[in-house]
């Protein structure tokens, strides 16, 4: 199945602003629209007001954290591809995430490789 | 009738011979009758002496039982005159014996001996005597004669040696040592009730039963033996002797034998005595084992003990000392403490024992010749040993050179568990800075055209996030730096903000507001800043893990005065987070190392702290209710400047 590229919209939920910036310059480059939420409490917003195909969160993030806007998404739409991305390397965390999350990556981060798990987590749909 | 008797004379020559002849036989017979009177009469002289100055009291009685005559001791005896005693009836003085006064009458001949009878004086004393009764003829009349002997002295004898002999008995019943009279032949001539009373093999007598048999159901006499040895030597003899009982008991038991010399010298008998002894044995037994296990625990104590005596000279050592100290007995014993201990410790011991303030694990850092540096912990107490109840010091000194270093190991470690619990938020501050700083470097790369103010931006980003990492660093490496323990002025606030900093990002993350109260003309106090961090650093740490769920934490510092003492002041570092809180029942061990109920924490942070706090003579207290939240309050004195100030 092929979707229309303009019509993917894809969250981005990261508190660092610069890498909101990145993350929305590489996705639109691909053709993707990337909608930013700099913390948890605005990313569960956004969802609630638009359908979303796939989700990048950070984890540590103030107000509702990651673990939690995980839990919030599936809960809204179970079928969606969720892309962690985080800076920690906290091993048990990550196992916590193994049966939510599509795809754990770590930071620093090739801006390819995450094009790739985005396509890889679209083919799911 | 003359004249005829002259003519008949004269008539015949014969007859006047035979005249002559009788007149001679007359005459003869009239000499022989006067030296006859004569020695009657000394007869009678000498009786009557004997009789008044006999040594025994004499009765002359007529058989109607009157008294016919006495003599003086008679008199003296009971106390009455002669011409008394004269005018009286034996039964006076012999009232309740009727049957004596019989039995005198009834003597037909020959002397007899009554015995157990008593007279009655005059002044109505009762004396015993022994009476030697024989007939007599008295101015020619049956007469009684008694000859009476006082035994009131031989009859008091009697009775003394009876008591002694009673008394005598009844010691010998009443000592628990059995004790026997034995012959040459080994035969058993008497015993005490204790000696009866502890054989076993015996039947109902043992007199003149042989002792071997009695005492040890032997055949023969035994090959060791006491009352043997004693025949031979003529001295005492003793021996401890040990056999199994019947059900396999080891029965001790002590026996002597004394001779026993008959008026010339002979040692016919012996007396012997044996005695249990297993309960006293076994009570030396415990005693001396008690006493072999007290040694060997002061022995082998891992601590060095000195006893020392008045003189502060060193009475002895345990093993511990001779080993910890390299040492040798003969350059410790009897010498002063000052010879065998460097003067830095000897004269703290000094100063303990002079003033009375007995020490209690004082640390003591000092150098011996031999061993080198080490770290002692010193106690001094006066004591009184049993043995000789002469006052005694004892000293106790701990290597804690070992421990003081594992303290340190400890501290390390923990600063690694803190360091390892930091490092995870750390990543997290590193990496995201490194993403940015990749993803703008890759989007120069990939796209050359880029206009320049895109291309500028991202570039400044790059190295504003380069310095980021650089100073996260920094922060990192101070905290981590090699533990250097000297002790300055510090200002509380100032490492307190320090630590702050260093756990901002984790803060904010784990929406955590701090809430700060400090107050900024405190005094300074004495510290090692490292350590200090490390101190606030644990206990920050420790609320922000009490708070899952975010919440605040204040912290306050002030300078808490309690009296009007300059020591009395001390600044204080407030703590109060809105966490979980800690339940009452774990409230004491907290401080205990590897305590913990959190499955990320090592257990080690307020251990540390405790002893971190300890080693800067503060204090550190907590209170806490579940759900409400905890604080801390650690106090530390102020430095000695700032005392003097």
């Amino acid at each position: 199945m092929t979707i229309d590229k303009e019509k993917i919209n894809i969250l981005v939920a990261e508190d660092e602003a610069d890498l909101r910036e990145i993350l929305k310059v590489t996705l639109e480059q691909e053709g993707y629209r990337a909608i930013l939420a700099s913390d948890g409490d605005e990313a569960i917003k956004k969802i609630e007001k638009k359908s979303f195909q796939i989700a990048l969160i950070d984890i540590k993030m103030p107000g509702v954290n990651g673990k939690e806007l995980v839990s919030k998404i599936k809960q809204i739409n179970p079928r969606m591809p969720i892309v962690i991305v985080t800076g920690s390397l906290d091993f048990k965390e990550e196992m916590s995430f193994k049966e939510q999350a599509y795809e754990y990556i770590h930071k620093p981060f090739r801006l390819d490789e995450l094009v790739g798990v985005v396509k890889g987590a679209l083919r799911q749909i | 009738m003359s004249e005829d008797v002259e003519k008949k004379m004269e008539s015949t020559h014969a007859n006047k011979e035979s005249i002559s002849e009788l007149r001679k036989a007359k005459e003869n017979l009239e000499a022989e009758l006067q030296e006859k009177t004569l020695r009657l009469k000394e007869l009678e002289e000498n009786f009557e002496y004997l009789f008044q100055h006999s040594l025994y009291p004499i009765f002359l009685i007529d058989l109607e039982g009157r008294f016919a005559e006495v003599n003086e001791k008679a008199c003296s005896l009971l106390g009455y005159t002669r011409e008394e005693l004269l005018s009286m009836d034996v039964v006076e003085i012999h009232p309740e014996n009727t049957l004596a006064k019989e039995a005198l009458l009834r003597i037909d001949s020959g002397q007899t001996l009554l015995a157990g009878i008593n007279f009655i004086t005059k002044d109505r004393r009762s004396i015993p005597v022994e009476l030697y009764v024989r007939r007599v003829r008295y101015q020619n009349i049956p007469h009684i004669q008694i000859m009476a002997k006082d035994i009131t002295t031989e009859r008091r004898i009697e009775e003394e040696k009876s008591k002694v002999k009673n008394r005598l008995e009844a010691f010998l019943n009443g000592i628990d040592e059995a004790l026997a009279v034995i012959d040459r032949n080994y035969k058993i001539r008497s015993t005490n009730r204790a000696f009866v009373k502890s054989l076993r093999y015996a039947g109902k007598s043992v007199v003149g039963k042989y002792c071997y048999k009695v005492l040890h159901n032997y055949a023969k006499p035994c090959k060791q033996c006491v009352v043997r040895n004693t025949f031979q030597t003529g001295k005492s003899s003793e021996s401890i002797r040990s056999h199994r009982d019947s059900d396999g008991t080891k029965i001790y038991y002590e026996t002597r034998a004394y001779p026993l010399r008959d008026p010339d010298g002979n040692i016919n008998v012996a007396i012997y005595i044996f005695r249990d002894i297993t309960k006293k044995r076994k009570l030396e037994e415990r005693i001396r084992y008690l006493k072999e296990y007290n040694e060997s625990i002061v022995a082998s104590m891992p601590s060095s003990i000195l006893v020392v005596d008045k003189d502060l000279r060193i009475v002895s050592a345990n093993q511990s000392f001779y080993e910890d100290f390299a040492l040798e007995k003969k350059e410790v014993e009897t010498k002063s403490i000052e010879r065998v201990l460097p003067a830095k410790l000897s004269k703290k011991i000094l100063k303990a024992i002079w003033t009375g303030n007995f020490l209690k694990k004082e640390e003591v850092e000092t150098t011996f010749p031999r061993i080198g540096r080490k770290v002692l912990h010193v106690s001094v107490v006066g004591t009184k040993l049993e043995e000789d109840e002469k006052e005694r010091i004892l000293i106790i000194i701990e290597d804690f050179s070992e421990k003081k270093q594992l303290e340190g190991e400890l501290i390390r470690s923990g600063k690694l568990a803190a360091l390892g619990e930091l490092s995870a938020g750390l990543a997290h501050e590193i990496n995201n800075p490194l993403a940015i700083i990749s993803g703008y470097a890759q989007m120069l790369q990939a796209e050359p055209t880029m206009d320049e103010a895109r291309k500028q931006r991202y570039l400044k980003e790059i190295v504003a996030q380069t310095d980021r990492v650089a100073r996260i660093v920094r922060r990192v490496r101070d905290f981590a730096r090699p533990g250097e323990t000297r002790m300055e002025s510090v200002d509380i606030n100032g490492t307190l903000i320090r630590t702050l900093s260093l756990l901002k990002d984790r803060l904010h993350l784990k929406n955590i507001r701090i809430n700060e109260d400090l107050d900024f003309s405190l005094p300074k106090i004495k510290a090692n800043k490292d350590q200090l961090a490390q101190i606030f650093l644990n206990i920050i740490l420790n609320a922000v893990q009490a708070m899952t769920n975010g919440g605040e934490l204040m912290l306050r510092t002030k300078l808490r005065c309690r009296g009007t003492k300059v020591s009395s002041k001390r600044v204080e570092l407030t703590t109060i987070d809105t966490g979980c809180g800690i339940p009452r029942e774990n409230l004491g061990k907290i401080f205990d190392p590897f305590f913990t109920t959190k499955h990320e924490s090592t257990g080690l942070g307020l251990s540390i702290t405790h002893s971190l706090v300890n080693q800067h003579h503060g204090t550190i207290t907590v209170e806490s209710e579940v759900d409400k939240g905890t604080t801390f309050v650690i106090t530390f004195p102020l430095s000695s400047e700032e005392k003097e100030k």
